[in-house]
């Protein structure tokens, strides 16, 4: 109950407190809330599915693309590139899955790396379609015909993303406590196990990965609509580890941890960067302590319930 | 029709030949328990008849259909289940979790996506029920870390007999027990409908024989000797084979 | 034709690259189950370090001496203090490593800049020979020499040495190999040091061709990552035969198809990994 309310209050704050900011913070307040999206969305494969993906900066990128590219070649209209877009993150997802997922450990790692870097590749290279490395800019927020508001506004542009944030952390929340999430649960514990019971277990987890990445597509597509501008850094092995490193950071299986920790590295990126250009060296540093001092992440500090447990059972040689 | 056929199976694992033509043949109700000594290729055989592993050559049938290839899990589907050598439970989870997550992978209901699982009243009826007939009902709520081993031995039966097996495998079901929880188990067992065939691999010579139909003697990935418990306790080279190993006859 | 065996043989140089640090990145993984992502940082940095020497000192020798030495220097200083408390946890590893390349690359921008650099070659090696009707580089050669020398060396060491036996019982099994005495953190931080060496001297020896600009400690870690994912981990065959695919692809591409990058690479280690998820000569 009082995680609830401090969900509630929190989603008040950010209801409330943009009213008194200024331009420059509502937008970080907004990159935030997309973070949050995409750390929660990883946190299904990495918490849930133990399977620490490196790659999930494609589905995140893919689905900027999809927009970059309609928005300023075919037409802007919103209900024809948002929904398309997010469909474009789980076809890819779709397609990665089948390569992914019968692999293990090590080479899952790989494999996830080196699938998202093959994406990346085509971005950078195919200049003809995605402009290579220059990027494609003048990317417009279309108007939504029943909205009173533009969503030029910055503002109400954070109120946009809030919406969908409820809306993405509720979905997720009750996948995860659903019959289909216990069994994922189950899986993680036991592949072997749940296939001697009768589980189709590669079948669930294609499921899974595939819902995993549409909320990464949800949260690409609203990325590119803030910038107004995709690059190849949006498909970057960067953008995958530090998506990695928020849910790490915030505590792996959480779904509210990722988001804390999205919510910390989004901040702390901008504090840092306004005193010094070495932000990847600050974020290598941290990544290295983090996993040297909590491995449980932030949540795992405040001594939730949930780690003691799984300290209990990780054992040897999980 | 027998329920379970492993016809010629060979298994070569990088030119170990851990199984040599073996012909194996379970009856429709029959306990048939295979021994031999360690390395013998007991596991192996459980593991090509479970799916866990894919044989070099030869098939199983189970109830005449061609399960050789077939995945584990639409092996399950057929009704065949197995218990595991070391304890394969949800140990993270509670007894009636664990009840509860076998007995739903059945039912529609596993797909669903948005209902809580506590809403789903039913299976969960029927998961205390079943606690209750084997007098797991007032631990239901114990995590299965938290639980004897001898417990735990027994929710890994409950979990074996939740898609209502026709060929049920147990590998080494007593491993680890004393005494008196051996008797329980073996109790257990005894007690299991006819209309399920049970094929077990034990070490433990007292409950092979209390337990058996039929043993069948496996030395060196062979066959080399099936029948009654009393043709076995006879034979001389099954002797041998055992006084020549660790094991021996275990009290 | 003479265009098909001049890119062949550059194609083959590039591969030798590959081995070096593929054949680091493999002896890691073989022992100790740890995918180093730092691999290509220490590539980098053996040549930046090299570099600097070589501006200073003008002597090649010198240049992979120190290059050799501070790399692998530093992969001892890493496993050691902080890659050794995860001795377990493999997935912590990787991820330690994989913080530590944002570290090193960083601090590699900042120390030496942006500017893409080349080493000069080496003026005994200057010049080209005459094969048939091609003029093929002298010093393209010697890399493929010093690469193919270097791989029976490790084939030799790895497979007839004591060292070597040890390194191997202790990526067969480490409880074993602990309860027979071996010092296994000992044998951990001289593998990841040799490790980071081999890497190093492949950057140095490939610096007149390749250089080193940002990024490259991806580009070239993803590179090696495709070889070990059609190689199979584990597997020094696997790795050299790897290396020769991947540099001979690579090279042809980038000659034939400029636009499509290493998008085929990927696509065709996709393809290899849909028949056998584990590597052509996987061991995992």
């Amino acid at each position: 109950m009082k995680r609830w309310i401090g969900i509630i209050i929190l989603i008040l704050l950010f209801g409330v407190l943009p009213q008194v900011l200024s331009r420059y913070y509502v937008i970080l307040l907004t990159k935030v809330l997309i973070f949050a999206i995409f750390a929660m969305s990883l946190d299904l494969l990495v918490g849930y599915l133990k399977l620490p993906s490196l790659g999930h900066g494609a589905f995140f990128g893919i689905a900027s693309y999809f927009i970059g590219v309609f928005s300023t070649r075919v037409a802007n209209s919103f209900w024809l590139n948002f929904p398309l877009a997010i469909g474009m993150a789980v076809v890819v997802a779709a397609l990665f899955g089948l390569l992914v997922l019968r692999t293990r450990g090590a080479y899952f790692f790989m494999i996830s790396l080196a699938l998202s870097q093959m994406l990346w590749g085509i971005a950078f290279s195919w200049r003809f379609l995605t402009r290579g490395d220059d990027g494609i800019p003048g990317i417009i927020r279309p108007e939504i015909a029943f909205l009173p508001w533009s969503l030029q506004d910055p503002l109400c542009y954070l109120y946009f993303v809030l919406f969908f944030f409820i809306v993405a952390f509720i979905l997720m929340y009750i996948l995860v406590h659903s019959p289909f999430g216990h069994t994922i649960l189950a899986i993680r514990e036991s592949e072997l196990r749940m296939r001697t019971l009768g589980y189709n277990t590669w079948l669930h987890k294609y499921i899974w990965f595939m819902i995993s990445g549409l909320f990464a597509g949800l949260a690409g597509a609203l990325f590119v609509y803030l910038n107004g501008f995709v690059s190849p850094t949006s498909l970057s092995v960067a953008m995958s580890a530090e998506a990695l490193l928020m849910v790490l950071l915030g505590g792996a299986g959480t779904l509210i941890g990722p988001a804390i920790g999205a919510g910390s590295l989004v901040l702390l990126e901008d504090i840092v960067s306004a005193y010094t250009e070495r932000w990847l060296l600050v974020l290598g540093i941290i990544f290295v302590l983090v996993r040297m001092t909590t491995p449980y992440g932030i949540l795992g500090l405040l001594g939730r319930s949930e780690f003691k447990r799984q300290r209990k059972h990780e054992g040897i040689g999980s | 029709m027998k329920a379970l056929v492993v016809n010629d199976i060979c298994k070569n694992f990088d030119g170990l030949q851990a199984l040599n033509h073996v012909r194996v043949e379970v009856e429709v109700g029959e306990r048939q328990v295979i021994i031999g000594p360690n390395g013998a290729g007991k596991s192996t055989l459980f593991h090509i008849i479970s799916g866990i592993l894919l044989p070099t050559s030869g098939d199983v049938y189970l109830y005449e259909e061609k399960i050789t290839r077939l995945p584990i899990h639409l092996r399950a589907n057929l009704q065949l289940s197995q218990t595991f050598q070391l304890i394969n439970l949800f140990k993270g989870l509670t007894v009636l979790e664990n009840i509860v997550l076998a007995l739903k992978s059945f039912k529609r209901t596993k797909f669903t996506l948005h209902r809580r699982l506590n809403g789903f009243k039913h299976i969960h009826q029927q998961a205390e029920d079943w606690l209750a007939e084997w007098h797991f009902w007032d631990k239901r709520h114990i995590r299965v870390s938290n639980l004897s081993y001898g417990d735990q031995r027994l929710l890994d039966i409950m979990l074996a007999l939740a898609n209502q097996p026709r060929l049920l495998l147990m590998d080494e079901p007593t491993g680890g027990l004393s005494g008196a929880e051996i008797q329980i188990i073996s109790s257990r067992i005894k007690n299991l409908s006819r209309e399920i065939s049970i094929l077990f691999i034990e070490h433990n010579m007292d409950v092979a024989f209390d337990l058996a139909d039929r043993i069948t003697v496996l030395h060196m990935g062979e066959v080399v000797k099936s029948g009654t418990p009393k043709e076995i306790k006879g034979d001389p080279f099954v002797t041998e084979i055992y006084l020549g190993s660790q094991k021996g006859f275990e009290k | 034709m003479s265009f098909w065996f001049v890119q062949t043989l550059n194609g083959i140089t590039f591969s030798m690259v590959l081995f070096l640090i593929t054949a680091g990145l493999t002896l890691i993984f073989g022992l100790m189950r740890v995918i180093n992502l730092a691999q290509g940082c220490f590539y980098l940095l053996g040549v930046l370090i090299g570099f600097s020497v070589l501006q200073s000192t003008n002597s090649f020798l010198l240049c992979l001496f120190f290059g050799i030495v501070a790399v692998g220097i530093l992969g001892i200083l890493m496993q050691r203090f902080f890659l050794f408390h995860f001795q377990d946890d493999h997935e912590g590893q990787v991820l330690l490593t994989l913080g530590f390349v944002f570290i090193l690359s960083d601090l590699a921008l900042l120390i030496w800049g942006g500017e893409p650099k080349l080493l000069p070659k080496p003026p005994l090696f200057e010049g080209s020979v005459e094969i048939g009707t091609n003029f093929f580089a002298i010093y393209r050669l010697i890399m493929i020499l010093t690469g193919i020398l270097i791989a029976i060396c490790l084939g030799l060491f790895i497979g007839r040495t004591k060292m070597g036996a040890l390194i191997r019982a202790g990526a067969d099994d480490m409880e074993m190999a602990r309860g027979l005495g071996i010092r296994i953190p000992l044998l951990f931080t001289a593998v990841f040091g040799l490790g980071a060496a081999l890497s190093s001297f492949g950057g140095i020896m490939a610096g007149p061709l390749i250089g080193a600009h940002p990024g490259l400690e991806w580009d070239i870690l993803l590179l090696s990552m495709a070889v070990v994912l059609v190689g199979g981990l584990g597997s020094l065959k696997g790795a050299f035969l790897g290396s020769l695919l991947v540099g001979l692809v690579d090279n042809f591409c980038k000659v034939l198809m400029p636009e499509l990058g290493l998008f085929v690479i990927f696509a065709a280690v996709a393809i290899v990994l849909a028949f056998k998820p584990t590597g052509l000569f996987g061991k995992l």
